[in-house]
């Protein structure tokens, strides 16, 4: 066996060719691959583009950009899509009327086919080449060339834009157009870079839009009513609005809103407002809810439209009600007065809960407003205290508990506008007092309500005596009881029933102490109740208020006729007089009863005089009692009642004296309230200047009434007298508080 | 999921009725898993002849709702669970707000003294095994399958074989392509998923032109590209890797030499069709390979395909003293430069020239 020799090395068949760096050498090689490229673009252009071989035009491209000829490559393709762009051009210049926006669209479809095509075949030089060499992409490039040959070229940017918005303008009057052309064109300037969509089309729209608008609202305000035209630029927004939806840009909608508000609104709100016979003020006093919605929604956009609006409606509110409150013949009837207070109150909360939105800023000036004119007449709190007492007297029998509250609680917004609290406050006492003291109070719970509603709004002090004169009538209540319990067998069987009220002095409205004669009978039965009051109170006083009780009579009449008749306390006296005289003149019978004459004569009116209601007869049968006249008893009286009520006790609207007296009381009452604030300040601050001390003594007693500064001024004198406060030496401006 | 087990020892003396252990004894686990805290106590009854278990969780209104299971097993003889002696329970979501508790009463007997299977005899007499196992699962997840395990789904790492696999069954490919330079051989493949990883692919099968019609006989003839790279091409766009380097033959240096000018081949084909991650892995594997008789090619290679960080590591190649004398004395690469990429070897010299006044 022969032995071999090592083993040779064995080598693969197949070997891989090295990489060749193909470098084209071809002095034609540009010329020829551009003639690919430029006729498949020619075809991609005529709608050809289905024969054309991708992978030979694509490698095509990428191989002039491997070989460096790319900025040649960019060039050309510049060229010739401005070329084909040139051709569009002609024919898109050349379409009639309405075929020019057609032929725009459909042009510019093609431009985009073909502009896709083309960045695909160019997209190695699109991902290599131009980002480097910070060109524009293909695509871009494209859109570019197609802004500036055709949409911006002399002979087609002016029609283009004429015909937009000539399109808009038949639009507005009432036409019919095509919007799918109008969305398709907005599109494409859009598409070319929103700056061509606002610099060559928006601008000049909007400019158009201003011209229409100022002449539609010129010719509108001549003919129209103020509703009328607000209706129809609201019609106009809602268009503008929708137009931009339909086929405008969604920015643009702000735009031509602030343009129409401008034009139709904002350039003639005052004329609108003030519109004679249908402007606002018309609108308010007619109740027109959804003219004077549309009218705050549409000014809602205007700087100061709502402003305005609130001006002019505070000053109809403020003439309207001056008017009211100033009105002679309104005065004569208190509460009537107040009900149209409350109406016209109603009716605003209505209109800006209805028509303003519930507009915090309206409810404020509304609030002003009537804080303005219902303190002009000096009379409002008297008026809305004789409201309060004309509801509380009749209570559930004219309404339901529920309604009354109502009622209640929107007087109570009235109150809180009055700036003389204090002032309400005295007539609301006597009112009260009145009616407590008269048995007319409907309810009880209704009256304790009211308290609670005027204790919230000014706190305890203001009501603290108001409770008091309830507590009183209680405790009376309570005291004739514990007298009838421990008298009765000490009293004769035919004595009169007693009644009595304690009233605490200062609870209750001062009344001049005026004592008359008692009839015996009723002097032998309070002499006992004194005796037992002051028997259980020691230290007290008992003062007995003649001027103020009423009383039963049992009356049998010459004819046979029996009556019971509700009279005052006086009329009870002077009626007694008569169980032992048939005649008396009224010199006897006021030396008898010894009644004030002037309460005796409107005592004897109105038994003598008042038809229906004649007990007495009067010689001789004049208006005007006369110390002469002579009185008897009407024997013939007839009334179809058993119960007959004579000359009821009501609270009657003050004379002028009686108001100058209660407004002297008032100012009276309200030094010592000055002069508590005034030491109460300086105690805190020690050493204060006059002015401050002024500043300070309004803040705090604002809430009740607005202090005279004259009188502030006095009480610092009288404090200073009394040594409550001294000058300071080196500045007489100056007070020290004395401790 | 955490878990622990704790293995019970109970002597069978304690269910004789003659046992002399007249009192109840037992024995407890209490571990503490999670946070929670749990006590597992068994006891025996010689009276009964019973040994039973309690588990419990105390009271705890700060935790979260929780997923537990719980599981006791008797073990036979050679340590293993019997099935038939399996006592389970499972609790999803569970609110803590008051003591948790499961018994388990007679979970031996008596009768069990007779099955000799089932304990085991030992220094201390026979002796039953009992295994008891707590497993906790937070409230997030929810609970599946038995009590023991909760399942979870392997992460996917199959998606691109499977669509390699797919390549090379050609089910339902829709196109064919054709190398003119290689003979006509054709590679089948889908458009959409050509379409989805190229965007020179979508273009062309998406598009509007020849290859874009919807017949499943389209062939599509491509010029300039080997076979071989075209197929690594479409493999690479299924699979997103690069089929493995040529084996390694006696001659090392020669294989080197042709896998690197595999990678130059794909790195241009990852070019022209814009598979990024392709061309950015073939400049990694060339990186790795860069020397002074390839350079030249290699920064003509990153010229023409625009491979920025190929050709900064072939300037920081020749930064070096000895590699820029071994390329200037032994190769022609500058005769190259200069005939390809004028440009690049002005750029080169630039750098050279900061690096030697440095």
């Amino acid at each position: 066996m022969l032995n071999g020799g090592g083993g040779g090395q064995k080598k693969r068949n197949t070997k891989i060719e090295p990489y060749r760096h193909r470098v084209e050498t071809d002095p034609k090689f540009f010329d020829k691959s551009w003639r690919k490229l430029h006729d498949a673009i020619r075809e991609i252009y005529n709608h050809n583009a289905s024969g054309l071989s991708f992978e030979e035009l694509y490698r095509t491209a990428y191989n002039m950009v491997l070989n460096k000829f790319a900025p040649q490559l960019y060039e050309k393709l510049t060229e010739n899509m401005k070329g084909h762009l040139e051709e569009m051009r002609t024919c898109i210049e050349a379409a009639q009327g309405g075929l020019f926006l057609e032929e725009l669209q459909r042009k510019w479809n093609d431009h985009n086919k073909a502009l896709t095509m083309i960045r695909d075949i160019l997209m190695y030089m699109d991902r290599t080449y131009i980002p480097t060499n910070k060109k524009t992409p293909v695509f871009e490039h494209g859109l570019e060339l197609w802004r500036d040959t055709i949409v911006r070229s002399p002979m087609i940017q002016g029609r283009l834009f004429d015909t937009l918005l000539e399109l808009i303008h038949r639009e507005r009057t009432g036409d019919v157009i095509n919007r799918g052309l109008m969305r398709t064109t907005t599109k494409m300037l859009m598409d070319l870079g929103l700056s061509v969509y606002q610099d060559d089309f928006e601008r000049p729209f909007l400019e158009v839009s201003a011209s229409f608008y100022s002449g539609e609202s010129q010719q509108f305000i001549e003919c129209c009513t103020c509703g009328e035209y607000l209706k129809q630029a609201e019609r106009r927004l809602h268009e503008e609005s929708e137009r931009v939806s339909q086929y405008l840009d969604a920015k643009t909608n702000e735009k031509i809103t602030a343009v129409v508000v401008k034009e139709m609104l904002a350039n003639h709100m005052q004329r609108l407002i003030l519109m004679e016979n249908s402007g606002l003020v018309n609108m308010l006093v007619e109740d027109r809810y959804e003219d004077l919605t549309r009218m705050y929604t549409l000014f809602n956009h205007v700087p100061d439209g709502l402003a305005t609006i609130r001006s002019v409606m505070v000053s109809h509110i403020k003439d309207t009600g001056k008017s009211l409150v100033t009105d002679p013949e309104r005065l004569k009837d208190p509460v009537d007065f107040v009900q149209r207070l409350l109406n016209m109150k109603d009716k605003y909360d209505n209109i800006i809960n209805v028509s303003f939105s519930n507009d915090k800023s309206f409810l404020n000036a509304l609030n002003s407003s009537f804080e303005n004119f219902i303190n002009l007449n000096n009379r409002s709190p008297e008026f809305i205290s004789l409201f309060v007492d004309d509801k509380l007297r009749k209570g559930v029998k004219e309404a339901n508990e529920e309604d009354l509250e109502t009622v209640l609680d929107k007087v109570m917004m009235l109150f809180r506008y009055l700036q003389e609290k204090d002032l309400f406050e005295k007539y609301y006492k006597q009112h009260l007092a009145k009616r407590l003291l008269s048995g007319k109070a409907a309810s009880d719970d209704s009256e304790r309500s009211m308290l609670v509603k005027l204790k919230t709004e000014c706190g305890y002090q203001f009501t603290s005596k108001l409770e008091g004169m309830f507590t009183d009538l209680k405790t009376s209540q309570d005291t004739t009881q514990g007298f009838y319990a421990s008298t009765s067998s000490e009293l004769p069987a035919d004595a009169p029933t007693m009644s009595v009220q304690i009233l605490t002095t200062g609870s209750w409205p001062t009344q001049t102490c005026n004592t008359c004669n008692l009839p015996p009978e009723i002097v032998s039965v309070s002499e006992k109740f004194r005796s037992y009051y002051l028997g259980t109170h020691n230290g007290r006083r008992l003062t007995w208020q003649t001027n103020m009780g009423t009383a039963d009579i049992k009356v049998t009449f010459g004819n046979g006729s029996k009556h019971e008749l509700n009279v005052s306390t006086y009329q009870m006296c002077v009626l007694m007089l008569f169980n032992s005289a048939d005649v008396l003149t009224y010199r006897e019978i006021e030396q008898s009863t010894a009644i004030p004459a002037a309460d005796l004569k409107r005592c004897l009116q109105s038994l003598a005089l008042v038809k229906g209601k004649q007990v007495l007869r009067k010689e001789p049968m004049s208006r005007d009692i006369a110390d002469d006249d002579s009185f008897c008893v009407n024997d013939k009286f007839t009334s179809k009642l058993f119960k007959v009520k004579i000359g009821t006790v009501v609270a009657q609207k003050e004379t002028d004296p009686e108001k100058l007296e209660t407004r002297q009381r008032v100012e009276e009452d309200r030094k010592p309230q000055i002069e508590a604030a005034i030491v109460r300040i300086m105690k805190s601050r020690r050493v204060l200047d006059h002015n401050s001390i002024m500043t300070e003594v309004t803040k705090q007693l604002q809430p009740r009434f607005m202090p005279n500064p004259v009188v502030i001024k006095k009480r610092i004198e009288s404090l200073i007298e009394r040594d409550f406060l001294e000058r300071d030496k080196t500045d007489r401006k100056m007070y020290r508080y004395l401790a | 999921m955490e878990s622990e087990h704790h293995l019970f020892e109970i002597a069978a003396a304690r269910l004789e009725r003659s046992s002399a252990f007249l009192d109840e004894d037992y024995c407890s686990w209490s571990p503490c898993i999670q946070g929670y805290h749990w006590r597992c106590v068994c006891s025996a009854d010689p009276a009964a002849g019973t040994a039973s278990f309690t588990v419990s969780l105390p009271y705890s209104s700060t935790r979260e709702p929780l997923n537990a299971s719980f599981k006791l097993s008797l073990l036979d003889r050679g340590g293993l669970p019997v099935p038939s002696r399996t006592r389970a329970t499972l609790f999803q979501n569970c609110l803590i707000q008051q003591m948790w508790q499961w018994e388990c009463p007679g979970f031996l007997t008596r009768d069990d003294l007779e099955r000799h299977e089932y304990y085991l005899d030992s220094d201390g007499g026979r002796c039953f095994r009992v295994r008891c196992d707590i497993a906790i699962k937070p409230f997030a997840a929810a609970t599946a399958g038995d009590g023991d395990a909760f399942v979870a789904a392997p992460p996917s790492d199959d998606l691109h074989r499977h669509l390699g696999d797919l390549l090379a069954r050609k089910d339902g490919a829709d196109v064919t392509f054709q190398l003119v330079d290689a003979g006509g051989e054709t590679f089948s493949a889908h458009r959409c998923v050509l379409a989805a990883r190229s965007p020179v692919f979508r273009a062309q099968l998406f598009g509007e032109m020849m290859e874009s019609s919807k017949g499943t006989g389209v062939v599509i003839p491509v010029e300039d590209m080997e076979a071989q790279v075209f197929s690594a091409l479409l493999a690479f766009i299924y699979t997103d890797s690069l089929p493995p380097e040529t084996g390694s033959g006696d001659d090392d240096d020669d294989d080197d030499d042709e896998a690197m000018v595999q990678y130059q081949l794909l790195l241009a084909a990852a070019d022209r069709y814009g598979v990024d991650r392709m061309k950015l892995v073939c400049q990694e594997k060339l990186c790795k390979h860069i020397r002074a008789d390839s350079v030249a090619t290699m920064l003509v290679l990153a010229d023409r395909h625009h491979c920025p960080a190929l050709k900064e590591a072939c300037f920081r190649f020749l930064s070096s003293s000895g590699n820029l004398g071994s390329f200037t004395q032994t190769t022609d690469g500058f005769e190259v430069l200069n005939a390809s990429c004028p440009a690049v070897l002005k750029e080169l010299l630039a750098k050279l020239a900061t690096v030697l006044i440095f």
